[in-house]
């Protein structure tokens, strides 16, 4: 079928009553969740993700992804009126957003916000709609040397995501590779570090360990430092913005949505990197000594780059099955639940769900523009909400979560573990996305690594055979060693 | 009186390196690969080295670059990770035993009056509001089973309170 067939059936899939009804509740729960500061989208994606073992897998899809759009956005709107983003991946967003609330024009920079998020995000999806179906047309020929080698490159990319604790980020993503070779060998079948006990034979849930980390994990941590209530009394006003500053944004949201959507689909580099990238090239070009102090497009570089990515990381995560980022991560798991594999074959096998997920990211960015807009006053007040009760309903729903993926009390002791492990992590700078990055691709590269071998007799010789994987082979190298050189350099220059 | 863990890095170095090595003695249980490729015990142990020699990287880093750690852990910080972690391994135990109902209220009760939410007259009925939607939603609507307890008291008790309009 086209692509405008396939389309068209998908609108039909995802316009039905009641997948759509899931898609704006998604939107705003993701809304609610993430102008709450700490909330992010991969805790709260993990957090409820239960929510969609029972339901099919388009509406599941649509619930998630309208969660996933919805906190991302709303990450800037404690980021503009408290400086104090929501999400990480507004961060970027403070520099102007909040001198601007400061100045009282905090319901310009929310609507700045709300549309440059959503220009960001729908040139992210019409990009994904159209680049997708190519590389996974490719990926169809890869063969077992070329999957592991890309799933090596995908590991690679930890050096890059690791930030300034690079043999940290490296032992996060190892440990992760580790925890998922626990259970069954996937060539020969035998039980590895299961030490008898038999619901370890199935391995240890990915979910579960995602909800660990990042719901059970990020709520000790809370505790730990004490929960503390904020809050804001600015006014929202001036929220429809005029057709100069629709003029001074709109080509630059669009610019930075591509660069965005670039960005989120590199594998780990999620919409905290695409923003600052964006942010600082807006900057870079436009400055004139306004940038920093409110300057509305810094506002809309750094919001079209954040929500941009989510359509970036798609990307990889439909057509290879290597996770954009967390969040994609934790779809891929949504999607084994319901026994679906993302890769390239997928777009032949479940095309109605693929162009499901591309008609419903679209229209996640449309409800997010209405809403955005129209409820803008009542999103700020949702930064009022008091801790004390929240935390609580998400340690329940985090293990109730767990739980729910097979009915297995293991799961919730999986999650205490993951979210012990995490906590601790977080306190020693163990980075946590190279250990979700090490979750996903460690399969995928021993399946990979072990079948080739198998064909091979043995022979190394396979992975050096095709051009593509040698080229693989050398980005993964170069991902690796690029940031080790730059971090010698830095030492350098420090002496 | 505060607690003082110098050196963290290299005590996790250490401890990392102690697992690597358990990885290699665990593993050489593992059955051989057959007709000359690998058996179940290489990736593992290709993963364990590869922490092992980082481990050892991030021990140097820390010893001969001087770029050691340290924690203050003071007793406030231990009790504020203690309880939710208590409160947490508390509902994995009785949950299968008391069901997800009166585990869950019982729980949110808890987790809430430790949170500083004190008025038991305000949060004893938001826990069972919260509880019983939940059991709800998931039991009735995404047919998501949830330990029952004892006589699936609590589903009863939840389909009673709702008319089982869920």
């Amino acid at each position: 079928m086209s692509v405008g067939a396939n389309l068209m059936g998908a609108i039909g899939a995802v316009t039905e009553p009641i997948t759509f009804l899931l898609l704006v509740t998604g939107v705003l729960i993701g809304i609610i969740m993430g102008s709450l500061p700490g909330m992010t989208a991969t805790m709260t994606v993990a957090v409820l993700v239960s929510f969609t073992f029972g339901m099919d897998p388009v509406p599941g899809m649509m619930l998630l992804l309208g969660i996933y759009g919805g906190a991302l956005y709303a990450g800037s709107i404690p980021a503009i009126l408290i400086r104090t983003p929501g999400t990480p991946s507004a961060a970027a967003t403070v520099f102007d957003g909040f001198p601007l609330a400061e100045q009282g024009k905090a319901g310009r920079a929310i609507s700045v916000a709300t549309i440059a998020s959503f220009i960001g995000g729908v040139v992210s999806v019409v990009l994904l709609t159209f680049v997708s179906p190519q590389i996974a047309t490719f990926a169809l020929e890869f063969g077992s040397p070329e999957y592991f080698a890309l799933a090596v490159f995908g590991l690679s990319i930890i050096a890059s995501v690791s930030g300034d604790s690079l043999i940290k980020g490296l032992i996060s993503g190892l440990l992760g590779m580790f925890l998922a070779t626990v259970g069954l060998d996937p060539v020969m079948s035998s039980s590895r570090f299961t030490f008898g006990y038999e619901p370890l034979t199935s391995g240890i849930q990915f979910i579960a360990v995602m909800i660990g980390l990042f719901g059970i994990a990020e709520g000790l941590y809370r505790y730990q430092v004490g929960l503390d209530d904020t809050g804001t009394d600015q006014v929202i006003t001036d929220l429809i913005p005029d057709r100069d500053t629709l003029n001074r944004i709109l080509p630059l949201s669009t610019v930075s949505g591509v660069a965005g959507t670039i960005i989120g689909a590199i594998p780990g580099a999620g919409g905290d990197i695409a923003s600052f990238v964006t942010y600082n090239e807006a900057k870079r070009w436009l400055d004139d000594g306004t940038f920093g102090h409110g300057d509305i497009r810094g506002v809309a570089a750094a919001e079209s780059g954040n929500n941009s990515s989510t359509g970036g990381a798609l990307i990889p995560t439909l057509t290879l099955g290597i996770p954009g980022d967390s969040v994609t991560a934790i779809l891929i798991g949504a999607l084994m639940v319901h026994g679906i594999r993302p890769g390239p074959a997928l777009f032949q096998d479940e095309p109605e769900l693929v162009y499901s997920i591309f008609v419903g990211f679209f229209l996640v960015y449309v409800v997010i523009l209405v809403v955005g807009l129209l409820g803008a006053r009542y999103w700020a007040r949702i930064i009022s909400f008091p801790p004390k009760y929240l935390w609580p309903v998400i340690f329940v729903l985090s293990l109730v979560g767990a739980y729910a993926l097979r009915g297995n009390p293991l799961d919730i002791w999986t999650a205490i573990g993951a979210g012990m492990l995490g906590y601790v992590m977080r306190v020693e700078d163990y980075p946590l996305a190279p250990m979700v990055l090490g979750l996903i691709l460690g399969p995928i590269a021993e399946v990979n690594l072990r079948r080739s071998l198998q064909i091979s007799g043995g022979d190394l010789g396979v992975f050096v055979e095709n051009p593509l994987t040698i080229t693989i082979f050398v980005l993964s190298l170069v991902s690796v060693a690029y940031p080790l050189i730059q971090r010698i350099r830095e030492r350098r220059a420090h002496g | 009186m505060p607690l003082q863990l110098a050196r963290t890095d290299e005590l996790t170095s250490v401890l990392l390196v102690a697992f690597a090595v358990s990885v290699f003695l665990v593993s050489d249980s593992f059955p051989s690969g057959v007709g000359g490729t690998p058996g179940p015990a290489l990736y593992p142990r290709f993963i364990a080295g590869g922490i092992a020699v980082l481990a050892v990287i991030q021990f140097i880093d820390a010893v001969v670059l001087r770029e050691s750690t340290e924690q203050t852990v003071a007793r406030g910080d231990l009790i504020r990770f203690g309880i939710p972690v208590a409160l947490l391994l508390g509902y994995a135990l009785v949950l299968p035993l008391a069901g997800f109902l009166f585990t869950t209220v019982g729980f949110l009760v808890a987790v809430m009056y430790y949170s500083g939410a004190r008025d038991l007259r305000m949060t004893v009925p938001l826990a069972f509001a919260i509880s019983v939607v939940l059991q709800n939603v998931f039991v009735g609507f995404l047919h998501v089973p949830l330990p029952g307890g004892p006589l699936d008291l609590g589903r009863a008790v939840s389909l009673t309170v709702t008319g089982g309009i869920l």
